[in-house]
């Protein structure tokens, strides 16, 4: 029977052709748009790292100021701003945050393995309590770790899991170029590119404001208390403005920020769910058309099959067959394809989530085929054979 | 072969009812050729669609084979037609998207137990008996009309039905083409015992039947052997 099927599609050719092209498009907009969305959620899912409700993200421009003072001055506004009631934790550090645009990366060795790593410089407050940080091995930074000759650094978990595998981190080096780092803990994640994307890892460090060998970095990081609202930004900047006279304080709230990230990220992945939306829709009625154009033409046939032995049950699982070997070539046709895109990598991801877009984009297809068939097949297995056979 | 009793057949529509039958008894014993002839409209269609299964009577009883028909489920409908009946229709009703042999194969997918390869040969065999052996091949609108209605032959006698039940199968064809079918039609009758009710508007091709059956608006007003007519 299933070849009867086959060679009624396969003779039909040129009238089936449009049907298995629209179906061969939809399945192909279909894996791409649920590649990025199963790419999306497995990112989605995997922990963040830090915790951006109440995080004032504060860039600051220090003008004439001369670099010594910037130093001095630095210090006493983290100094001051630690004092104030409505703030919990003030860091200071690379501005290469998650949601910010910012990246910042170094290369790290050890022995052949190499990778390219977010690299955060802190040099000032405490930026685990901050960002709400996750120590999973070893230990955060203690005073005197930004005057250690170890060069002590804290690595994410995945960097660990790259360069160590399942050991213990804690203790071990990694090089960039001539300089050695210790591993002294490691951290859950911190995704510095956002919970939809995904991100290589990173390493922080710490550095004295002393230390003239390095820049100062000009982002503070402000963990609000709770209920603290963008009201009191306005005595934040005054109270800053006495310790530091004459520099910009530009303030972010890392929750708006996080929500722009996630329209621009969200966004044209709606913008493609629609177009999967219409070019299904347009598969729906290609089939609904195609079987009610069937149904009419081949009235006969059916009344003929009836004659010849065919239940009421076989002429509707043969429409609903010829449904699923058209939907079958044009899925066939759609995975050879969607799979060159997977060997060529043209997505950039993690091959598991082909396979999952794969598995759910080819039942997706498959369900849309049954459940428009499955009507107009009734139909055409409730054709009464004496009046389809009836001729003048 | 066939026997019905007291056939009843009307047709109700929302504004009229159609007495399309009208206490029909007919039996038809195993092996012999009847023709059925009547004006248009007078239920011959009906009275065949009836005899193979595929229209329920109104009231009456339908025997076929022996066995009385009195449940018309689908699925021992379906079995029966399929087993002991082959229909021959006057507009041949083929499948155009299907080969000839493809064609004829048709009768034998319905019925379980019949592989690929032997339904391939049985219809090889069935294209041989029609003269056809050289199309199998072709598609239904390559080939005329009195070659689509031996396809059509071949495909009612594949599964070796004990009936053959034909509405006008000459209507179509011209006296040529026409004489051609109604030839296999009496050497399948002849050789193979096949029992055959055939509709006909032709009086030429009645003739070359066993028994002739008139029909008047939904009625019989006669049953004759045909050796009788020719001699009165
Ligand atoms: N499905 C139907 N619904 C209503 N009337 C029908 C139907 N089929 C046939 N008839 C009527 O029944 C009568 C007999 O029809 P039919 O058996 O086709 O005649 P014949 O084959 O002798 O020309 C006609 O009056 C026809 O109009
Ligand atoms: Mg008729």
């Amino acid at each position: 029977m299933i070849k009867h099927l086959f060679k009624l599609v396969w003779n039909r050719r040129r009238a089936n052709f449009l049907m298995i092209m629209a179906i061969f498009f939809s399945f192909l907009v279909l894996f791409g748009t649920i590649s990025v969305l199963v790419n999306s959620w497995q990112n989605y899912k995997k922990p963040l790292g830090f915790e951006p409700e109440r995080i004032w993200y504060v860039n600051i421009q220090h003008y004439q100021t001369p670099k010594d003072e910037v130093r001095v001055i630095s210090e006493q506004l983290v100094r001051k701003l630690q004092t104030l009631p409505e703030i919990e934790h003030v860091a200071l550090a690379s501005g290469n945050a998650a949601y910010s645009g910012w990246s910042n990366m170094m290369g790290l060795t050890r022995g052949n393995l190499q990778r390219g790593i977010n690299n955060v410089t802190i040099q000032g407050g405490d930026f685990k309590s901050t960002m709400d940080l996750n120590v999973v091995e070893g230990r955060w930074f203690q005073d005197g770790d930004e005057f250690s000759n170890q060069n002590p650094m804290v690595i994410t978990q995945d960097i660990k899991q790259f360069f160590f595998g399942n050991e213990s981190a804690a203790g071990k080096k990694l090089k960039s170029g001539d300089k050695e780092f210790t591993v002294i803990g490691v951290i859950e994640a911190y995704r510095t590119n956002g919970e939809l994307n995904s991100d290589a890892g990173t390493f922080m460090r710490v550095s004295s404001l002393a230390d003239t060998s390095r820049w100062v970095e000009n982002t503070l990081y402000l963990r609000m208390k709770p209920g603290v609202t963008s009201g009191i930004e306005e005595k934040l900047l005054k109270e800053a403005g006495s310790v530091a006279t004459g520099w910009k304080l530009d303030v972010k709230y890392m929750d708006q920020m996080r929500a722009s990230y996630m329209k621009e990220n969200l966004t044209p992945l709606l913008i493609f769910a629609i177009i999967c939306a219409f070019l299904i829709l347009n598969v729906a009625l290609g089939i609904f058309g195609v079987l009610w154009y069937n149904i009419n033409k081949r009235y006969s046939e059916i009344g003929l099959r009836r004659a010849l032995g065919a239940t009421a049950n076989q002429i509707y699982k043969q429409f609903l067959g010829e449904i699923l070997v058209l939907a079958t070539l044009g899925l066939v046709l759609g995975s050879f394809f969607a799979i060159q895109f997977v060997l060529l990598d043209v997505m950039g991801m993690q091959p598991e989530v082909y396979y999952y877009a794969l598995g759910i984009s080819i039942v997706m297809i498959y369900l849309l085929v049954i459940v428009c068939a499955f009507q107009p097949s009734r139909q055409a297995a409730a054709i009464h054979p004496a009046l389809a056979l009836h001729e003048e | 072969m066939i026997t019905l009793s007291d056939i009843e057949k009307v047709y109700q529509t929302k504004t009229i009812e159609t007495v399309a039958l009208q206490r029909v008894n007919l039996a038809v014993p195993k092996g012999e050729f009847v023709s059925i002839m009547g004006p248009s409209g007078c239920g011959k269609s009906t009275l065949l669609n009836i005899m193979g299964l595929l229209d329920v009577p109104t009231s009456g009883v339908v025997t076929i084979d022996g066995q009385p028909i009195k449940s018309y489920k689908d699925k021992e409908l379906a079995h029966i037609r399929n087993e002991k009946i082959g229909f021959v229709f006057q507009s041949y009703h083929l499948v155009n998207d299907l080969s000839v042999l493809d064609n004829v194969e048709l009768p034998l997918l319905y019925r379980s137990g019949v592989s690929g390869s032997e339904r391939t040969k049985l219809a090889k065999d069935a294209l041989e008996k029609v003269g056809l052996s050289a199309r199998t091949k072709h598609f239904p609108n390559q080939l005329s009309g009195g070659q689509r209605q031996r396809v059509a032959i071949a495909r009612a006698l594949i599964g070796n039905p004990a009936i053959i039940l034909a509405d006008e199968p000459t209507g179509n064809l011209d006296s040529v083409m026409g004489e051609e079918v109604m030839n296999i039609l009496l050497d399948l009758n002849r050789n193979d015992g096949t029992t055959i009710v055939m509709v006909t508007h032709d009086e030429n091709m009645a003739h070359k039947t066993e028994r002739l059956v008139r029909f008047f608006d939904g009625q019989q007003v006669s049953d004759s052997k045909v050796f009788d007519l020719q001699t009165v």
